[in-house]
């Protein structure tokens, strides 16, 4: 079900590259309606993959790091597919989608193991479900915002520079509240069922700390002192590099201390 | 009021989220051991109580100068301002009010705990999977004379105290006799002979007993039970079941869990409450 998925985020790539050129499809309703199907399909394909190792392990399959990967790329496929259904910025699809396939290339490859093994004790949790599905979804809409981010400083039209900046607020003030409950509230209540202690100062933790705290600061310079757009595009970028650093970074580099998180 | 409002200012704000973010990378990058324990030292105490001091005195302003707690729109904010100073609060409270203590029991085992009620493990259940993870663990026993269970994730509640299953060991148990005089050594910390320690590193069974490989340094000495060594003789080995527990008491948990509620209220209320005019930024 993944490699389907992975086929419908190509399809969807070709459909968003036929509609963007000025192709007689150009601008077409129709294509733009397979478009937003196949985003959906996609996204449901990954979350049924998800489901079916579910029924497999006998609990939510978002355990492991292939399994955190299917997830975002699933989430990452239903805001694009509520994004074409809003109209939204063609450039920021195409970013998106490519984004998705690295994020499922990524899940391909030998770096990720793909076995499927039911979770230990600690991992039998229903915190652990809201603390990595909320932070998921949360990283999802911090992924457009960072597209439509890097997207403002290569647009030159002021009309367009003005919709990126105003869909990186939007995505990033829809994922803020997600990624703060997920990531670090339901995370430390979690942690504290399971080991006593709401925080450990992780490698994991900390880095999910700096990329709220970067948020947090994108959140006040946008919404209150309403900075320059090109400063709050700049930690828009930023916020979401400390993302991946901390979904993939903590795992693959070594960040002093070795983290208590399986992925 | 000038001084809440100097306090409050949004330069301040931004100084020490930059601050912070920076002393964050810097110090998660460290190696392991160096610089003692740097997230309890003043380097990052110090930015820490001052955007506390800040973060303070700007809800204080928001409440006092624009009313905010009338406005459902902005109590939102509030809300969020109110719980993460709360939880600071709290994480700058712990060091000195958490208390914990780790210790490990076998089956049949038992040792008071604070408040005079005897802990007693009667049943230790640990599985695993087919590659060798665990698969469950959990501990029957009694506290207070009442039966008790504790698994992974469910801690022991009672009289302030939470009582976790932290780990799973099996430790060995040598059987020894010494000038006739039997004996029970504990091998999980090594064996000591004519003032040597030596450490277990093998321990395999077979149809004819055991078979033990000791080293100290670069000595090794291979043994089987029944086997004299050292004017002892090695009778035989047990393998007993033990769980790791780790006792909590944590008068903060509930400031903790309250600071989260206040926390996630507001951040569930400012869209909600502002609505489209949020959105549009």
């Amino acid at each position: 079900m993944a490699r389907i998925g992975l086929g419908g985020i190509l399809f969807a790539l070709v459909l968003e590259l036929l509609f963007s050129m000025k192709t007689p499809l150009h601008r077409s309703r129709g294509v733009r309606a397979i478009l937003s199907v196949t985003l959906g399909l996609s996204s449901a394909l990954l979350l049924g993959a998800l489901v079916f190792r579910s029924r497999f392990i006998g609990f939510p399959a978002l355990t492991n790091l292939y399994e955190g990967l299917l997830f975002l790329t699933s989430a990452i496929l239903a805001v694009l597919f509520f994004h074409t259904l809003n109209q939204g910025p063609s450039s920021v699809i195409r970013g998106g989608l490519l984004l998705s396939l690295v994020l499922l290339i990524l899940a391909s490859s030998p770096l990720i193991p793909d076995t499927i093994a039911p979770p230990i004790p600690a991992l039998r949790s229903s915190w652990l479900v809201l603390h990595v599905a909320l932070a998921f979804v949360g990283e999802a809409l911090f992924a457009i915002g960072f597209v439509a981010a890097a997207l403002w400083f290569v647009t030159g039209d002021p009309e367009k520079k003005n919709s990126l900046d105003r869909l990186v607020y939007r995505s990033i003030l829809a994922g803020y509240p997600l990624f703060t409950m997920g990531a670090l509230v339901f995370g430390a209540v979690w942690a504290s069922h399971a080991w006593g202690r709401f925080w450990s100062w992780d490698p994991k933790e900390t880095w999910a700390l700096i990329t709220w705290l970067t948020y947090t600061l994108y959140l006040h310079a946008r919404l209150i002192s309403r900075q320059n757009p090109r400063v709050c595009n700049l930690i828009a970028l930023a916020g979401f590099l400390f993302t991946l650093v901390t979904f993939l970074g903590v795992k693959y580099v070594s960040f002093g201390a070795p983290s208590l998180h399986s992925y | 009021m000038s001084l809440i409002k100097r306090l409050a200012s949004l330069k301040i704000t931004y100084t020490l989220l930059l601050l912070l973010i920076l002393e964050l990378i810097i110090f998660t990058g460290l190696p392991a051991g160096t610089g003692g324990n740097r997230f309890s030292s003043p380097l990052f105490l110090f930015p820490l109580l001052l955007f506390f001091i800040n973060l303070g005195s700007c809800t204080l302003l928001r409440l006092i100068r624009l009313k905010s707690w009338a406005h459902p729109s902005r109590a939102g904010a509030d809300l969020i301002h109110l719980g993460l100073l709360i939880v600071i609060l709290a994480g700058l409270l712990t060091p000195l009010l958490r208390r914990e203590a780790a210790f490990s029991l076998a089956e049949g085992a038992s040792l008071p705990l604070p408040g005079g009620d005897l802990f007693k493990v009667t049943n230790l259940d640990f599985s695993t999977y087919h590659d060798g993870r665990p698969e469950s663990w959990s501990v029957q026993g009694e506290y207070g004379g009442t039966p008790a269970l504790i698994e992974v994730n469910r801690p022991l509640k009672a009289k302030g105290l939470r009582l976790y299953l932290t780990n799973f060991a099996t430790r060995p148990f040598l059987l020894v006799e010494e000038e006739g005089v039997p004996e029970v050594r504990d091998l999980t910390e090594g064996l000591m002979i004519q003032n040597r320690l030596w450490q277990l590193r093998q321990l395999t069974q077979d149809p004819e007993g055991w078979a033990l490989l000791f080293t100290d340094g670069d000595d090794t000495v291979s043994l089987r039970t029944k086997d004299p060594w050292e004017g002892i003789l090695l009778k035989d080995v047990r393998l007993a079941n033990q769980a790791h527990f780790l006792l909590v008491k944590n008068p903060l948990r509930p400031l903790i869990g309250g600071g989260f509620i206040l926390l996630t209220v507001g951040l569930v209320l400012v869209p909600v409450a502002k609505g489209r005019r949020f959105w549009q930024g």
